[in-house]
């Protein structure tokens, strides 16, 4: 896959932040522990943790201190929603 | 339908107090068929969710009760009412009939309906705006067209109607029961 | 001349009117849902125990409702009260004109609304119904106490056959935004159904609302 279709493609799946932050499908980790971990790593902290919807809904502000809601599948672990918190 | 004004507070807030209790009876049920449906999709068929079904079954079966009894109760009220009302609209629709077949003037018909309520002369003369004299004359033309003597006659023309009438619907009633209920 | 005709119509009986007041079981579903679609749509979070908890009710009290159009009074079925767009035009139109005539159950204009309440309060209910998975709220409210402890394997414990779907967000997405706009709908329909009350009560000299609470005492 070209570099160019690449970059394209995850912006798509991802939104628009300025800052580094974990994608959709990134494996975070199926326990609080490891979640937040993997999290913090890939840029976003997580001040709280929630059941939505099946999936685990992770509140989290990134470097620049915007919020995100980070859905984890909890099977999986894996990362399967980021949304915009406004 | 009518709330009969003549039913006491007790008798209107039976119905009010069913309704909810209804309201409150389905939101358990809901959550007793919620949780059987999960289980049978879910695992096997075990006694304990063969019960759980029976017990949900029990609850439905009293809401529809409930649902049935406040219908059954809602209709006695109407029921009720709508003699009431019945009567005494058919009650005025016959005195109408009765003016119009004397051909009573208009002025003559409130006249005459005035003194069926018990009104005297004088109250029916305040009434209209007119003098005493004007009431007394109509009232003459009344009882001459309608072929009575005087004004007690006039009353028990139409008592007599009233009396007749109600022996003849309490015996309606007693029929209509059965019908009403197949309705 | 008096107006001896007051007490009668058509049939020789009183007035055409609607039930005042209406019977116990069409207010008791009137006032529950209009309270549960304000709450869950102004006041509680999305998504959250409350929330869910007062869509199941809400779910029972529509289910009672459509039962009752069955088997309820003359006036709460819908046989009395069917929809009619042509007809509900013209009740507008007089109403415009400032004179309506009577109804003996919901006017024509009114059934419509209500029909438009009904079927956006199912879409809401269905929608909302699968963005939790079908669970019921007691279920819910168990999963959230165990992921604000920390444990996460309660979720994948009651997980259903969701698994194959689980990649499938833009159907999720779907329904959220379809949930979300019938909510809304729901609100601006709830406005207008006031502002219909209004305006038909004025037109017909007589407080609808109060059938709807007490009645005459």
């Amino acid at each position: 896959m070209s570099k160019k279709l690449l970059l394209a493609l995850t912006l798509t799946v991802a939104p628009i932040s300025a800052f580094a932050m974990p994608v959709v499908g990134d494996v975070v980790g199926t326990n609080p522990t490891d979640a937040t971990a993997a999290l913090a790593e890939k840029g976003c902290a997580v001040h709280d943790f929630e059941a939505e919807g099946g999936k685990i809904e992770a509140k989290c502000k990134d470097e620049a201190g915007k919020e995100w809601e980070v859905y984890i599948d909890p099977k999986s672990g894996a990362v399967a929603e980021i949304k915009d918190n406004d | 339908m009518r709330w009969p004004v003549t039913l006491p507070a007790k008798g209107r807030s039976f119905p009010i107090a069913l309704a909810s209790f209804i309201v409150l009876q389905a939101v358990a049920a809901l959550f007793f068929v919620a949780d059987v449906t999960a289980d049978l999709w879910t695992t096997a068929l075990g006694a304990h969710s063969v019960l759980e079904a029976l017990v949900t079954s029990v609850l439905l079966i009293g809401i529809v009760l409930s649902v049935a009894q406040l219908r059954w109760t809602l209709r006695e009220m109407e029921m009720q009412g709508r003699a009431l009302e019945v009567a005494s609209g058919d009650f005025v629709r016959f005195i109408e009939r009765q003016f119009d077949s004397w051909s009573l003037t208009d002025a003559e018909r409130d006249v005459g309906f005035l003194a069926l309520k018990g009104c005297d002369i004088r109250e029916i003369a305040e009434l209209r705006g007119r003098a005493a004299g004007t009431i007394r004359a109509q009232l003459a033309s009344i009882y001459s067209k309608a072929n009575v003597a005087g004004h007690p006659q006039f009353v028990s023309y139409f008592v007599e109607e009233l009396l007749s009438r109600a022996s003849e619907r309490s015996q309606d009633q007693r029929e209509d029961q059965p019908k009403a209920a197949a309705s | 001349m008096i107006d001896l005709s007051e007490k009668q119509d058509a049939q020789g009986g009183a007035k055409i009117a609607p039930p005042d007041p209406w019977d116990p079981l069409v207010r008791v579903t009137h006032w529950v849902i209009a309270g549960a679609v304000l709450w869950n749509g102004l006041i509680s979070k999305p998504g959250g125990t409350v929330h869910v908890w007062i869509g199941w009710i809400a779910l029972v009290v529509l289910a009672l409702r459509v039962l009752w159009g069955f088997v309820g009074p003359r006036e709460a079925r819908f046989a009395s009260f069917l929809p009619d767009p042509r007809r509900a035009v013209a009740h507008l139109l007089s109403l415009l004109r400032g004179r309506v005539r009577e109804h003996p159950s919901h006017n024509p204009a009114g059934a419509i609304m209500v029909y438009a309440l009904w079927l956006s309060l199912a879409l809401v209910i269905a929608t909302g119904l699968q963005m939790t998975e079908w669970k019921n709220p007691v279920t819910i409210s168990e999963e959230k106490a165990a992921v604000a402890a920390g444990d996460w394997s309660v979720l994948v414990n009651n997980a259903t056959e969701s698994d194959e779907h689980s990649e499938d967000m833009s159907l999720s997405r779907l329904i959220k935004q379809v949930h979300e706009l019938a909510a809304n709908l729901m609100l601006v329909l709830a406005v207008v159904h006031v502002a219909g009350v209004v305006v038909e009560s004025m037109a017909l000299k007589r407080n609808l609302v109060r059938p709807m609470i007490r009645g005459r005492s």
